[in-house]
Formats: C-alpha cells, sequence, structure tokens
C-alpha cells in the first residue's frame, strides 16, 4: 500500500471516484474479489445485489471506515487507500439516518460546517440554505424524535449535502420508509442529486430503486461483480441467469443447446431463439419475461397450454400455464380485463428469449 | 386448541387480579412505613427542644443545631467529606469513561477479567475492602492516613458505580453515530467529544450521582481510613451516636440528608435532569 498520496494514471480520467481491484477478507471470509468500478463525475451509480454481495463492504471502503486488504480507491487521480474518512470529504447517508438524537435539525446540519470550522454567519444561512432545499423550511428547531421517518431522511440528505461533497454516499437510504414516502423520496432523491450535480454511489437491493435512480448500475453478487452497465441494458440483455432472476424475469427454464441457434428445454420443448450466442453442447437457462408470453384462446398459431391458476394483480393478471414439453409452469402476464380460463394457445416470440449463462 | 389449557372461572381470575393489586398497594404502603417514616422521624425530632429522644418532641426548637454546629470536628468533617466526595466522584468518572470507552467498543482477548475486576468492589463487601486498603497502608508505613489515600480508596470503590452505568449507555450507543461525524470530517478526538460523551451524557451524570453519595455517605471503608487529622462526616456521626443519647445525632443525619439532596437537585437542574427525560 502506498504510504503518501500518489497519481495513477491508470484510472479512466471521467472518473470522480474509482475501485481498483480491491478485495476485502474478513479473516478467512472472502467478501470482495478483486473489484472494479467507477463513478463519472456526476454520475449516479448504483450498487445492487442481495444481502451479503458484498455492496455495502464497498460503500464503507469508500468512505473510509473499512479498509481494503488490496486494491486502490481513487478519488479523481488520487489514490486515497490512507486517508482516514474525517479527511476523505464524502456525504454519507445512512440506513437509519443515524442523525444526533440530542442535537435539532439545524444543529445536525451544522455539524459538518462546525467541523469545517466555517463561521457562524455562513453556517446559519448555507443550514437554512439546505434545509429549504429538501423541504425542511421551518423545521429548524425540531429535535429528530420530533420528526416523521421522511423528515428525518431529509435532514441526514440536507446534512451530507450542506458540507459540499466530492462524493455523496447512500446506504440503502429509503429501505426503512414505507411503499409510498419510498416513491415520493426517490423522486426527490433524483431531483437533488440532478440539482447538486454530485457525483452519488447508491446501495441498494431493490431493483426498482436501482431502474429508477441509476445511470449505471453495478450488480453484484458473492463479492463479485456480475454485470456493470446501464439500466436498459440490464433491464433487456441481463448477462446471466442470476441477473436475469434478481431483476424478476419470471421465466427462467434451464435448457440445452442441441444445434447451432436450436434449443431444447428440460422437458423436450424445442425452441428457436433470435440470437444463441452459446455453441451446441452447452447447458444454458432461457429467460422470458410473463410480460412477453402472449395467452391467446385456443385455436390460434402456438403452443397449447392449460391455464393452472390466475392471480389478480390490478392492471393485469399474473397466470400459471401447464404447457406439454415443459417440466415446469410457465408465467404469463395479460391484462386483467379479459379472463382467460382452461386451454389456450402460447406464443413464446423468439426475439424475447434470453439465453443465459447458468451461475445460480 | 384450547382444550388442554386450563382457564380458570371469570369471578376467580377476578378475584387474583384484585388481590394481586392489594399485594402491590400493600408493598408501597409496607415500604414507605419502614423506610421512609424512620426518616421522618429523625428529621422531626431533630427540631425538639427536650434533651433526649422522644417522638413526637414536646416542642421545637434548633437548639441541637446550635448544639451539632459548636461541635469541635463538624466543620472540619463536613469539609473533608465534601472534599473526598467531589474529588472521588470526579477522578472516578474520569477514570470510568475512559475505561467504559475500551470496554464498549469491540471485544478484546481478557474483557472477560477485566470487567470482573473492574466490578468486584460491588460484591466484595465494604469492610473487607477498606480492611485489605488499610492493611495496604500500614504495610507501606503511611501510619497517619491523609486526605489522598482517602480518595484514591474513594475512587476504587465508586468507579465501578461509574463504569457499570456509563459502560451500559456506551454498549447502548448506535456505532453509526460516531461513523457519521467521521464522515462529516470530526476526527476520533472530536467524535468522542461531541458524540461518545454527549451519548453517553445520561449514563455519566446517574454514575456520578451514584458515586457521590456512596462516597459521601460511606462509612465501611472511611472508617479504616480516617485520622486525628481526616476523617468524614459519617464516621464521626456513628461515633458521636455511641457516646451522644441526645438528640444531636438526629440534626447531623438531617444535614446529611439535607446535603445529599441539595446535590442531586443541583447535579439534576444543570442539565441531568433534561438529559434524563430525552432519553
Amino acid at each position: 500500500m502506498t504510504s503518501d498520496l500518489t497519481t495513477d494514471g491508470g484510472s479512466s480520467d471521467a472518473a470522480a471516484v474509482a475501485l481498483q481491484d480491491i478485495g476485502k477478507s474478513f479473516g478467512e471470509t472472502e467478501v470482495l474479489k478483486k473489484v472494479s468500478f467507477h463513478a463519472r463525475k456526476g454520475e449516479f451509480l448504483t450498487l445492487l445485489g442481495p444481502s451479503g454481495c458484498g455492496k455495502t463492504t464497498s460503500l464503507r471502503i469508500i468512505a473510509g471506515f473499512e479498509e481494503a486488504t488490496s486494491g486502490n480507491v481513487m478519488f479523481g487521480q488520487t489514490s486515497v487507500n490512507d486517508l482516514p474518512p474525517w479527511r476523505r470529504d464524502i456525504g454519507l447517508v445512512f440506513q437509519n439516518y443515524a442523525l444526533f438524537p440530542y442535537m435539532t435539525a439545524a444543529e445536525n446540519v451544522a455539524f459538518g460546517l462546525k467541523m469545517r470550522r466555517v463561521p457562524k454567519a455562513e453556517t446559519a444561512t448555507r443550514v437554512k440554505a439546505a434545509l429549504a432545499q429538501v423541504g425542511l423550511a421551518g423545521y429548524e428547531t425540531r429535535h429528530p424524535r420530533h420528526l416523521s421517518g421522511g423528515q428525518r431522511q431529509r435532514v441526514a440528505l440536507a446534512r451530507a449535502l450542506v458540507i459540499e461533497p466530492k462524493l455523496l454516499l447512500l446506504d440503502e437510504p429509503l429501505s426503512n420508509l414505507d411503499a409510498k414516502l419510498r416513491g415520493e423520496m426517490r423522486y426527490e432523491l433524483k431531483n437533488l442529486q440532478r440539482a447538486t450535480g454530485v457525483t452519488t454511489i447508491f446501495v441498494t437491493h431493490d431493483q426498482e430503486e436501482a431502474f429508477s435512480l441509476s445511470d449505471r448500475i453495478v450488480l453484484m453478487r458473492s463479492g463479485e461483480i456480475v454485470q456493470y452497465c446501464a439500466p436498459d441494458e440490464l433491464w433487456s440483455r441481463p448477462a446471466t441467469a442470476f441477473a436475469a432472476d434478481f431483476i424478476g424475469v419470471e421465466n427462467l427454464i434451464p435448457a440445452h443447446v442441441t444445434a447451432p441457434g436450436q434449443l431444447t428445454c428440460a422437458g423436450g420443448l424445442a425452441v428457436t431463439p433470435t440470437t444463441v450466442g452459446f455453441a451446441p453442447g452447452a447447458e444454458v437457462i432461457l429467460g422470458l419475461r410473463a410480460s412477453d408470453v402472449a395467452i391467446q384462446p385456443r385455436g390460434s398459431t402456438g403452443l397449447p397450454a392449460t391455464i393452472l391458476d390466475g392471480e389478480y394483480r390490478g392492471r393485469e393478471r399474473l397466470y400459471r400455464l401447464a404447457v406439454p414439453g415443459l417440466e415446469r409452469p410457465v408465467l404469463a402476464s395479460a391484462p386483467s380485463d379479459i379472463a382467460f380460463d382452461g386451454e389456450v394457445t402460447l406464443c413464446l416470440p423468439p426475439e424475447k428469449m434470453m439465453v443465459l449463462h447458468d451461475d445460480r | 386448541m384450547n382444550s388442554d389449557r386450563f382457564l380458570l372461572p371469570a369471578p376467580v381470575e377476578a378475584l387474583l387480579w384484585k388481590l394481586g393489586r392489594l399485594l402491590f398497594h400493600g408493598v408501597g404502603l409496607a415500604w414507605q412505613l419502614f423506610m421512609v417514616a424512620p426518616l421522618i422521624i429523625v428529621v422531626v425530632v431533630s427540631f425538639t427542644s427536650a434533651s433526649y429522644l422522644m417522638f413526637p418532641p414536646p416542642g421545637y426548637s434548633l437548639d441541637w443545631y446550635r448544639e451539632v454546629l459548636s461541635l469541635s470536628w463538624i466543620r472540619s468533617a463536613v469539609t473533608s467529606s465534601l472534599i473526598i466526595a467531589t474529588c472521588a466522584t470526579l477522578i472516578a468518572v474520569v477514570i470510568g469513561v475512559l475505561a467504559s470507552r475500551v470496554l464498549a467498543k469491540r471485544p478484546f482477548r481478557g474483557r472477560g477479567l477485566v470487567e470482573y475486576l473492574v466490578l468486584s468492589p460491588l460484591f466484595l463487601p465494604g469492610v473487607v475492602i477498606g480492611f485489605a486498603i488499610f492493611n495496604v497502608l500500614v504495610m507501606i508505613q503511611v501510619d497517619r492516613v491523609a486526605m489522598p489515600q482517602m480518595i484514591i480508596a474513594h475512587v476504587m470503590i465508586t468507579l465501578p458505580f461509574v463504569i457499570r452505568s456509563v459502560w451500559a449507555s456506551m454498549a447502548g450507543a448506535d456505532i453509526s453515530l460516531e461513523e457519521a461525524a467521521q464522515s462529516l470530517g470530526a476526527t476520533p478526538a472530536q467524535t468522542f467529544w461531541h458524540v461518545v460523551l454527549k451519548s453517553a451524557r445520561p449514563g455519566i451524570l446517574a454514575g456520578a450521582i451514584l458515586a457521590f453519595t456512596f462516597s459521601f455517605n460511606d462509612v465501611t471503608i472511611s472508617i479504616f481510613l480516617t485520622s486525628s487529622r481526616v476523617t468524614t462526616l459519617p464516621v464521626q456521626l456513628v461515633s458521636h451516636i455511641e457516646y451522644n443519647p441526645d438528640p444531636s445525632p438526629a440534626a447531623i443525619s438531617t444535614l446529611m440528608i439535607a446535603i445529599t439532596l441539595a446535590l442531586f437537585v443541583f447535579l439534576a437542574r444543570i442539565g441531568g435532569l433534561n438529559a434524563f427525560l430525552e432519553r
């Protein structure tokens, strides 16, 4: 490890923050295995993955609370490996907000400025502006216990942003809010990030949050990066069966590549996806969204299928169908105004089929 | 299902409930009778005009306070007791806060042993500790025991109270508060001052009150360490009671109660009460 700040020409030049081959072990357990990613200046980057995937550890390494076992954390062209948290100039929002309970909202927001010895008058103006920015003007003298969950969240955001950090780190900040509030805060968070232009790294296990907020997503699993791309690419082209499963692709059918461009599913059904990308002999997973499977009345062209049950989901209904030649039922969704029952025809569009490496 | 559950008939259950409440009030009443009543009697008797102990007093006067205040030892005993208790409490709080910080932080090897050693004065009889300290002082040939020895002994016996209560409040503290402070630019020293100490304030205050009252009222340990030069109020009170069958001990006792209460009210006023209520 370098003993002082060093420059490194190897990192991408627009990167505000970059992790280079970061490894982290707690005793025998390897929680990060040579992870590399970077956030460009002003970018909203999301670390997405199930619990234990290493996303929070990555965030804590960036914040400086954990020391990486190997690799470099770069802020711009500078390695911050040896920089303690209090000198990293980051804004951090915790899952539980971590507001100082014995301080008012304004005192909480002022804390970072006080540590930086900002003059009192300037502190007062900046605190006021920061609270106003998160829609909490007039709440200056409230203590955290007299604020709602959403309001605490805003104070935490104001406290992190008022110091004008180089980097904003968010550790599952929305997961303690109820569903309706979560939606609103998501919207406000995005607006705030756009308005301030602060480079942001966001940790979540919620794929919906990741899709709606991020410029790019780092999908992680067991200390490794599974996919690192823009949200629309993750949505339309998940890299592996795990990625597809995690972002909610409902049908994941084990299959075997029998000939170029030709798959046989477990159960015997043969399909010909538009793109296969695997040589004959490969064991793969065929992924297909329920919304891409079309249900038609019996008699149309397609596969004969029998409806097992249907679940009402408001605008649509999610059906489970038995298909001859497939071991497990296929999930398909259709608008809820037409109710299907009994014998139907299924259309599995080849262009929507995802042929995936089985890494589950 | 309900079949295997034994249910009392409703009237019996109601009766038991009533009995339970009766018992609760009974215990409360008994506590008042045995704990508070004697104290009230002592306070009342201290204002008697008679020269013997009698309740209720035949008349009221401040004679015994005048008598007590004219005792040759009373001023020096009150002063030394206050000095000893104050110094011992301050030292115990400083050591106790630092020790609690170490204990409440990550576990380390031998923590159990440290914990046991630190808290041992809580479960050892005070007489034993007093006797032990006395022996050590004799061994190192400090024949005339002075104030510093007394203070050291009192730090020893009050430290567990401080550590117990500060440790408890530090162990329950949210570690993310410290991390939040550091992310906002606070150095470890600033974090300790602005976050760790602030969060532990109720525990520190409670520990300090316990330590002070224990030190101020202690007899068992101090009795071994008093000398002609340094003595404490409770120790003097005990020997005074032995030789004076008049109401003057009641006046001294009332003074002690007053000093302890005044201190508690004072500490509660300077922010302690708020800290207690805010938690």
